[in-house]
């Protein structure tokens, strides 16, 4: 749209078109307007980086340098880490964003990924392999990342944990067939221990200060007279102690370097009195924070950033846990409502900036993790809502103000999940209804009471800390608490499910990679009933969790000694406390789950099976399995009969709806089984976020009547698309019919409604009256899309126009025109469904 | 030798040898198995690993004569770049979607500098 036409046509007319971002334009102040559009897009577009997003170089050789020079020093592991980190926050590149009043980024300029090279050699190839992010000059550049690369040979991460792995478990990850990322404690998603750190009770100079005093306690406890085992144990602590202090010093000093260039902006080079004025408020919060407490609103959300920002420069996260209402909210309040130093407005400019400076953050990734994460970097799933300690509704004015800020500046990343219970009031409900319907595609909402019921069930949570959880990634509840947070989600527990049913038909062999990857179960075809049939996929099922869990578990493990994370240690309060890395496996309460990519593709074929083989006697396992191995061609005519004939989950048939709970019944007992190193239960999670897609190469066919090549279902417990053909109440009856507390961790259900539908007052009525049928059901999860297949098709066709059409993708949004073709065909391909 | 020693050297034939000099795109051969239609990639492709659905385990198609091993149960373990042109079972892949934007494409490979002498 020409600026002409976007200036003379009015907000009404853009939002009676539905034209939400047009709308969202006009509507956002001056300062939000700009801001939104000087950052760039980081996330991948389909597999690739966008035009112009080049790797950053310089983080990496200021690694590498300090690396090389500390080759020969006689520090221990974890304090030259931490020595390298202090030196990259030293050094890096600083900028201030013009008009900006939040500041912080991971790389060194607005349009760099931040690449870390210790951590994977993997991810290291890929930086050279990529010509498209190569800064220029290019030929110049990748010589300079070829040397880089093989500095880190056998020294990042994950070549040092590889050789420790079992070889036989580690041939079958890397295969890429059943896993997704890798079991690293510098590359995942970490949470943080919120409750120590984000309370305003404390911040990093007080951390030092504690510091101090456990190491001179200790240090004087070594040399009394006497030597134990323990005491041979204290000089790990305070090696450790040492690391921590060494980094959140280090965060200190880069605030200030932040504050030294803000007042040197206002003093010497800036002429507009308020933009100086500005600026000198900068230079202020970043001199209070992160050494103190957060004093504003402004501060509150800059100490965030800059936690966020050190964080990231520790590890590769791919994750943004958070609860930006509940830890924000009282500077909110004390600010607009109490002291009245910021008005509404200018509140509302603050917190659409700091959505806009969390959608900027961007860190190098591998060609999975962009494929499975299509538009984003990584899943910021910002929790909102939810109750306090003590049960009551944590909701505020905040928890509004980000429902209105986010419908500004329309980010795709971070998105919002909501923690809905009985006491939510109906103006926050109209608030997330509006996101909803003006197309975001988030919040999705979550069932408070059944998730923290899940919390205890699953991990042994008290109440009171399971009322405190955010996501820790898309979807799974976690504690911010010093027992109860994960300081690490290693991402490859993340089993590609639809291999379970596919092994069953090739004794455990894998077609694709070549490779024994699965259990060597009997000939599919020597199998005589459903249940020697559904045997052999439990004991698929079985295999593929644990080689998945075998490898997490190990690298949990190794991780405080071969992975440290002095950092994140510094801000938890079990490190502070007991000397310990915080990935020490016997200071959590464990909170792990596997996360179950393509799930539905299961019960659909084994319901195809039960029907066509077994009950009807239309087919044999030896011509199923046949046409399986031919990718069924030439067996068009049988390939449909299972995709037309057979029953499919979501249409509330209690033939296929039992075959749902008996697999998840079988998963759940496995679950217990299965355990964390900090004795904990493997709890499954149904979703999928894109790999539906990147996997739809690597699935061979199988009997719902898919394809190799086809994509996969959207995931988690949603129905395949366009199968569930009786209506949204049917979707949620099938999905009721689940134990959401007990059946697994999570489920994500993914559902279209119509935009045109849920257009007024009648259609907010329309939605709460779903959304009490949900409610009632006790489903832990729903999460909406709203944006019409005209809007869709026409964005396919162009693109241009159609930038800033966001859509849920599954587990988080995007904007529809960065996820790749077959993606967007298969949101198309969703059914829409009518309420009422 | 034992399970376990066939799967170590299974792992170390896929590790990242350190490249002294840039291996540039003239220097590929126009037949690698990258572009065959025998390979198979896999999720960690990008840093050019993958399999023979051919060759099976044993095989060596680096030395000369090559060594094929066509029975056995698991691929012959090789890489996007490595040099196919003494293989008697090299078959070339059609190359499809130009914009290298799709996923899970063989033609994601092309993306990669190594390849664009290979268009």
């Amino acid at each position: 749209m020409t600026q002409a036409a976007l200036r003379d046509t009015s907000v009404d007319v853009f939002e009676k078109n539905q034209e939400w971002w047009w709308a969202a334009e006009k509507k956002r102040s001056t300062r939000l307007d700009y801001l939104r559009k000087a950052i760039w897009k980081k996330g991948a577009i389909g597999g690739l980086y966008a035009p112009g997003v080049k790797v950053d170089l310089e983080r990496a050789k200021l690694h590498t340098q300090k690396a090389k020079e500390m080759e020969a020093s006689p520090d221990p592991f974890v304090m030259k880490f931490a020595k390298i980190l202090a030196h990259v926050l030293d050094n890096k590149t600083i900028f201030i964003t013009d008009q900006a009043q939040l500041v912080g980024y991971t790389g060194s300029l607005p349009h760099t990924m931040a690449w870390d090279p210790s951590c994977a050699s993997i991810l290291n190839e890929e930086a050279y392999n990529d010509p498209t992010a190569i800064p220029d000059p290019v030929d110049e550049n990748q010589q300079v990342i070829r040397e880089i690369c093989n500095y880190w040979i056998g020294k990042s991460d994950l070549d040092k944990m590889m050789p420790v792995f079992d070889m036989e478990d580690l041939m079958k990850m890397l295969s890429g067939s059943i896993g997704w990322g890798v079991p690293l404690a510098r590359g995942g998603y970490s949470n943080k221990d919120y409750e120590y750190i984000m309370t305003g009770k404390r911040a990093f100079g007080d951390i030092i200060e504690e510091l101090d005093r456990k190491i001179d306690e200790v240090d004087a406890e070594v040399h009394k007279p006497g030597a134990t085992a323990e005491t041979a144990r204290m000089y790990d602590k305070l090696n450790n102690w040492d690391a921590m202090k060494i980094t959140l010093e280090a965060g200190i000093r880069i605030a200030k370097r932040y504050a030294r260039l803000a007042r040197i902006i206002a003093e010497n080079f800036e002429e507009d009195p308020q933009r100086k004025e500005e600026l000198l408020k900068i230079a202020s919060a970043c001199e209070q924070v992160p050494a103190k407490p957060p004093r504003t609103l402004q501060e509150s959300f800059q100490y965030d950033i800059f936690i966020q920002m050190m964080s990231r420069n520790e590890a590769i996260e791919g994750a943004w846990p958070s609860r930006p209402d509940y830890y924000h909210g009282p500077y909110y309040d004390k600010d607009v409502n109490i002291d009245k130093t910021l008005t509404k407005e200018e509140a509302l400019d603050l917190v659409g900036e700091f959505l806009i400076r969390a959608a900027e953050v961007c860190q190098f990734k591998p060609k999975w993790t962009r494929e499975g994460l299509q538009g984003i970097d990584g899943t910021w799933v910002w929790t909102m809502g939810g109750v306090k300690k003590d049960g009551s509704d944590a909701c505020n004015d905040l928890t509004i103000a980000f429902m209105q800020a986010a419908r500004l500046v329309r980010v795709a990343n971070p998105t919002f999940s909501f923690r809905w219970h009985p006491k939510v009031s109906d103006e926050v409900m109209r608030e997330i209804f509006e996101c909803i319907r003006q197309g975001l595609g988030y919040p999705s909402m979550r069932h408070d009471p059944v998730l923290i019921a899940n919390s205890m069930h699953w991990h042994g949570h008290p109440i009171e800390e399971a009322r405190t959880w955010v996501h820790q990634a898309c979807l799974s509840p976690c504690p911010t608490t010093k027992r109860g947070y994960q300081p690490m989600r290693m991402a490859n527990a993340t089993a590609n499910c639809a291999k379970i049913i596919e092994y069953v038909f090739s004794s455990g062999f894998d077609h694709v990679v070549n490779m024994q990857v699965g259990a060597e179960t009997p000939d599919v075809a020597t199998l005589t009933n459903f249940e020697e049939f559904f045997g052999a996929w439990i004991e698929q099922m079985k295999t593929i969790f644990s080689i998945l869990v075998r490898a997490v578990n190990r690298a949990r493990m190794l991780a405080p000694t071969l992975t440290p994370r002095p950092f994140l240690s510094g801000i938890s309060e079990r490190s502070i406390e007991s000397g310990l890395d915080t990935c020490e496996p016997s200071l959590a309460q464990g909170n792990a789950w596997i996360t179950a990519f393509t799930w539905v593709e299961n019960i659909d074929s084994l319901a195809a099976v039960k029907k066509l083989v077994f009950d009807e006697k239309k087919y044999t396992l030896a011509e199923l399995k046949e046409a399986l191995a031919k990718n069924w061609e030439g067996c068009e005519e049988m390939r449909l009969d299972f995709v037309i004939n057979a029953p499919k989950w979501g249409n509330d048939d209690d033939y296929v709806d039992d075959i749902m709970l008996r697999c998840l019944d079988e998963a759940a007992k496995f679950s217990k089984v299965l355990k964390c190193p900090s004795g904990n239960n493997w709890p499954i999670l149904p979703e999928n976020v894109s790999g539906n897609i990147h996997y739809a190469n690597i699935v061979g066919a199988l009997p719902n009547g898919r394809r190799l090549g086809d994509a996969l279902y959207d995931g988690g417990v949603s129905p395949g698309p366009g199968l569930d053909k009786n209506g949204p109440t049917a979707v949620l009856k099938s999905c009721g019919k689940i134990d959401h507390i007990t059946g697994g961790r999570a489920f994500l259900l993914n559902q279209r409604l119509s935009p045109t539908q849920l257009a007024d007052e009648k259609g907010y009525q329309l939605w709460r009256a779903y959304m009490r049928t949900w409610a009632d059901l006790g489903i832990d999860h729903i999460q909406f899309n709203m944006v019409d297949d005209k809007t869709l098709r026409s964005a396919q066709k162009d693109p241009e126009k159609y930038q800033e059409v966001i859509v849920r993708v599954a587990g988080y949004s995007a904007h529809f025109v960065d996820i790749s073709r077959k993606t967007q065909d298969n949101i198309i391909q969703r059914t829409v469904q009518g309420l009422g | 030798m034992s399970r376990r020693d066939e799967k170590r050297q299974a792992y170390t034939s896929m590790l990242i040898p350190e490249k002294k000099e840039d291996s540039s795109a003239k220097r590929v051969g126009q037949k690698i198995c990258g572009t065959c239609k025998n390979y198979m990639e896999s999720s960690w492709s990008n840093d050019g690993r993958g399999s023979c659905s051919c060759l099976k385990m044993g095989s060596n198609i680096s030395i000369s004569p090559p060594l094929y091993v066509l029975d056995g149960k698991e691929g012959y373990l090789t890489k996007t770049l490595s040099d196919a042109a003494a293989c008697k079972y090299f078959d070339k892949m059609k190359m499809i979607d130009k914009d290298g934007y799709e996923c899970s494409d063989p033609i994601y490979r092309r993306s990669m500098r190594q390849l664009q002498q290979n268009d």
